[in-house]
């Protein structure tokens, strides 16, 4: 039930080394700080598997990552300067 | 691809007449030392082999079976050969993951070959491979990742045991069809669903705080969900209690259980 769909345990500070899996899912902003856990949960690998990798995650800019798939947009002009 | 074709491509690589290698595929398989789909040579004589990992579950690669062979005796590791019509691409790879000792294929799908000098009883060779197999997982990702289909090519991580030369221990073939994803899985084969229970994985979720989730909707929560419906331990934490100690990565959280 919405509200009341978790319960915690005991509060504690755990060596992430010692987790099987370790899933990467926080929600933007990826500012700096979401950067920094990508490249400090990347200490892990490849003892722990973290899900999303985080090499991918810093590597994929959701804004950009399309132009890879040419097929799949329209003509598309990326600059900073506009009027060419 | 049938035995006695695998047979014929492993017969060619050492010279051998086909017919002995034909002979000794058969009653290798017969003693249930051999899949039907791998074999591994070493000095002549077919070896056991365990298979990992197919990275989509039940597909295999259309152009079939690794053959893996043992160059003439030598000391150090042997010369691993990948019979079968599937080129080699690069010998002893190194990627994010670690080195990868031999790659096949091409852009319809590849095979990852790991080879490890064996003799390992199925047991103690589960618990030695957990780490390994997760780097080979990495350096895989990132060598298909310069491929044409990126990570959706089809690969497949086989694991190539081969015999101290003279060595007669036997071990089953074991064979794997869990995706990739699941890879540190313990136990992953078929039949140990009681025994996965009891030994699930430790699983830590950095994620934004788990009061303000709209259950419905947020996928993390299902993957936290699923997770504990399959036995595994779950651990929670927000990304702001993530820090880095005396070369330790650390996390301030807490043991999850969630419902719905």
């Amino acid at each position: 039930v919405k509200g009341d769909h978790f319960t915690l345990g005991e509060e504690t500070e755990i060596d992430l080394a010692t987790q099987d899996v370790v899933w990467l899912r926080q929600d933007p902003p990826f500012d700096m700080g979401y950067i920094t856990t990508t490249h400090l949960l990347e200490h892990l690998m490849p003892g722990t598997l973290v899900v999303n990798d985080p090499f991918w995650v810093r590597n994929s800019p959701e804004k950009l990552l399309v132009l890879r798939f040419p097929d799949l947009i329209p003509d598309t002009l990326i600059a900073r300067d506009l009027p060419r | 691809m049938t035995v006695k074709d695998a047979a014929a491509h492993v017969a060619e690589a050492l010279s051998l007449p086909r017919r002995q290698v034909y002979q000794a595929a058969l009653s290798s398989m017969a003693r249930g030392g051999i899949s039907r789909t791998s074999l591994i040579l070493w000095e002549g004589k077919v070896r056991r082999e365990e298979e990992l990992r197919v990275m989509q579950a039940q597909r295999s690669i259309a152009a079939g079976p690794t053959i893996t062979r043992a160059s003439p005796p030598r000391r150090r590791w042997p010369t691993i050969s990948c019979a079968a019509g599937l080129p080699v691409r690069e010998r002893r790879w190194r990627g994010p993951g670690g080195e990868i000792d031999l790659i096949c294929g091409g852009a319809d799908g590849l095979v990852f070959v790991e080879v490890k000098k064996g003799a390992i009883m199925p047991g103690r060779w589960r618990a030695s491979r957990r780490g390994s197999s997760t780097g080979s997982a990495t350096s895989a990702e990132a060598y298909a990742a310069g491929m044409p289909r990126g990570s959706l090519t089809e690969m497949r991580i086989d694991l190539a045991l081969v015999d101290a030369p003279g060595g007669s221990r036997s071990s089953r073939t074991r064979r794997c069809t869990d995706p990739i994803v699941r890879f540190p899985r313990p136990a992953p084969c078929r039949g140990r669903r009681q025994r996965r229970a009891r030994m699930g994985l430790k699983v830590a979720i950095q994620m934004d705080p788990i009061g303000g989730i709209d259950i419905a909707a947020d996928s993390t929560f299902r993957i936290a969900e699923e997770a504990q419906e399959r036995g595994h331990g779950l651990f929670y934490y927000t990304p702001d209690r993530l820090s880095f100690r005396m070369g330790r990565i650390l996390a301030r959280g807490w043991p999850l259980t969630v419902r719905r």
